[in-house]
């Protein structure tokens, strides 16, 4: 199965990377807002924090964001193979069935993985965003997000029954977990009961990792005087083992109508 | 002359060397009752049209047969497996040639070819073999590097034909594999398929075109409402539709003039109505405009750059 969905992750990455304007929504977008609300936001917010700090949230903001957004659009694609009848044609083939969205959640997450390194890597350049700092702890979040948007993005992208139904809904949730997940301003500073309901959405784990690693200079353990990430990557691979569940559900229901 | 058959004929019991024997298939999605208790038996290098109006349940039965739907009830043995339980096993066995094109318009010919190959497991030098050999059957081997989206709808349906074909498949479904193409690629196609069922591929084809039928298909199904009104070979089905009444076309040679041919025939004691100018339309379209693909001259915009 490996085999034929590294077959089919490399048809993705040769049809995405030939259409231009996916690749520069994917790369360029992220790194212009995050400059915009890096370059509004820069400045310390505070002693406790270790550098930049409104640029760091900017950064971890898109890279959250930005991301699922990208990994929807990615896994949408499953959207128009159907239409197209290419979906069906994959399927008559002896290997791909079983490997069709194990090699769609494989692109998407090696799509993720070079756009968050891209991303923190511009922040390091020109805002100081503390990347390597920490490095283990911030590689670990990045692979851990990237495993948890690209579910995300497959179940979405498997729920809908169409492509504007995909477009419409997923931008809808994903602005919604962004807002109340923290990736608009810092949950920090929203009150108590606000806290609690972003913790329903994986943004706020996503978000309270990277904050953890690029403010407090966080590590894998928690410290005496700041929580480390452990507890939002486990939840973040809880919740991705979920929305993986359920998009292999919804794509045997509506994908594969036997 | 044409004649319509409304006579049902039963299909013959399937035999050891059956490629598909199907008995009293049905599927139903909701209320509709797309396939009702089809019985249909191909034997082992046979060429058999499946012809039905839209709706008849042709294309469900080729999903049903190829995998890709669960039938509700009776039974289907494709080269001796079930469809439904056989799955990747069946599917290294037989081609399925789709009615829309099923192709990746960002990749280029090749790159579809390469890809398609690989699901099938055809690796190495027999990949490098399979896709030279598809290319140069679709007649393509000029254009192997252009993106599928820049080409023609006759090109397209061409490489649509040949992805179906790289693994060597012992029994291939047409469905429509000549629809909305011009009359060169149209004949291209048929002349591949043609060569399928001389090298002794069980071909089951369905498509709207009668001609294509009477053409290649050693026997002709005819579907409606989800079952099978009809089977036999084309004199078979002439027959059984009452061909005492049926008329028939004359072929006049040069020289001949229709009205003496008329008054010969009466003079012998046929009964004759008349003699009617029929015209081959399509080969009299071939013999003016050649046989000749036309893939770099489309005028009207249809194909793009590559």
């Amino acid at each position: 199965m490996l085999h034929s969905a590294l077959i089919l992750a490399r048809k993705d990455l040769r049809l995405f990377l030939r259409d231009r304007t996916a690749v520069m929504l994917a790369f360029l977008l992220p790194i212009v807002l995050a400059t915009v609300m890096g370059t509004a936001m820069g400045g310390p917010m505070g002693k406790m924090m270790v550098a930049s700090s409104g640029a760091s949230h900017a950064f971890s903001s898109m890279a959250v964001m930005m991301l699922m957004f990208n990994l929807v659009a990615s896994a949408g694609t499953l959207q128009e193979e159907r239409s197209e009848g290419t979906l069906d044609r994959l399927r008559l083939t002896p290997s791909a069935g079983p490997a069709i969205l194990f090699g769609k959640l494989l692109i998407t997450m090696a799509m993720a993985l070079v756009q968050l390194a891209v991303l923190f890597l511009f922040g390091a350049a020109f805002f100081d965003v503390p990347v390597f700092e920490n490095a283990a702890a911030l590689t670990a979040t990045c692979i851990v997000w990237a495993m948890t948007a690209s579910a995300l993005g497959l179940a979405f992208a498997t729920a809908a029954r169409t492509r504007k139904q995909l477009e419409g809904l997923s931008t809808l949730l994903i602005l919604g977990m962004s807002a109340v997940g923290g990736a608009w301003f810092p949950r920090e500073i929203a009150p108590a009961w606000f806290q609690k309901v972003g913790l329903a959405t994986p943004v706020a784990w996503a978000m309270d990792a990277f904050h953890r690693i690029l403010w407090f200079g966080s590590g894998f353990t928690d410290t005496a005087e700041h929580p480390g990430i452990a507890v939002p990557l486990a939840v973040l691979l809880l919740i991705t083992a979920v929305l993986f569940f359920l998009a292999h559900r919804f794509y045997r229901a509506r994908f594969t109508v036997r | 002359m044409q004649t319509t058959t409304t006579t049902s004929i039963e299909s013959p019991p399937g035999t050891g060397d059956d490629a598909l024997v199907v008995r009293g298939l049905t599927k139903a999605f909701g209320s509709t009752r797309a396939v009702d208790g089809l019985n249909l038996s191909v034997a082992k290098g046979e060429a058999v049209g499946l012809l039905g109006p839209n709706g008849a349940g042709k294309s469900t039965t080729l999903s049903i047969l190829s995998t890709l739907l669960d039938a509700d009830g009776g039974t289907a043995e494709v080269l001796g497996l079930d469809p439904g339980a056989a799955g990747p096993d069946l599917r290294r066995r037989i081609g399925v040639v789709p009615q829309d094109i099923a192709l990746y318009g960002g990749l280029t010919a090749k790159e579809n070819l390469e890809l398609f190959a690989e699901l099938y497991g055809v690796a190495g030098s027999a990949k490098r073999d399979r896709v030279s050999w598809a290319l140069d059957a679709a007649g393509l081997e000029a254009r192997s590097g252009s993106r599928v989206d820049t080409f023609s709808g006759g090109m397209k349906r061409r490489l649509n034909l040949v992805c179906a074909l790289l693994h060597g498949p012992e029994l291939v479904f047409l469905d429509e594999p000549t629809a909305g193409v011009d009359p060169q690629s149209r004949n291209h196609v048929f002349e591949q398929v043609e060569a399928l069922h001389a090298a002794g591929t069980t071909l089951i084809y369905t498509t709207h075109q009668m001609g294509e039928v009477e053409r290649l298909c050693d026997r002709i199904v005819i579907m409606d409402r989800g079952r099978s009104i009809a089977d036999g070979t084309l004199e078979e089905l002439h027959q059984a539709s009452g061909g005492a009444g049926a008329a028939r076309q004359l072929r006049l040679l040069d020289g001949t003039a229709p009205a003496e041919a008329v008054r010969v025939l009466a003079d012998a004691g046929i009964r004759a109505e008349g003699v009617e100018a029929k015209r081959d339309l399509e080969s009299i379209f071939l013999s003016l405009t050649g046989r000749e693909l036309r893939d770099g001259s489309d005028a009207d915009g249809e194909e793009g750059q590559a």
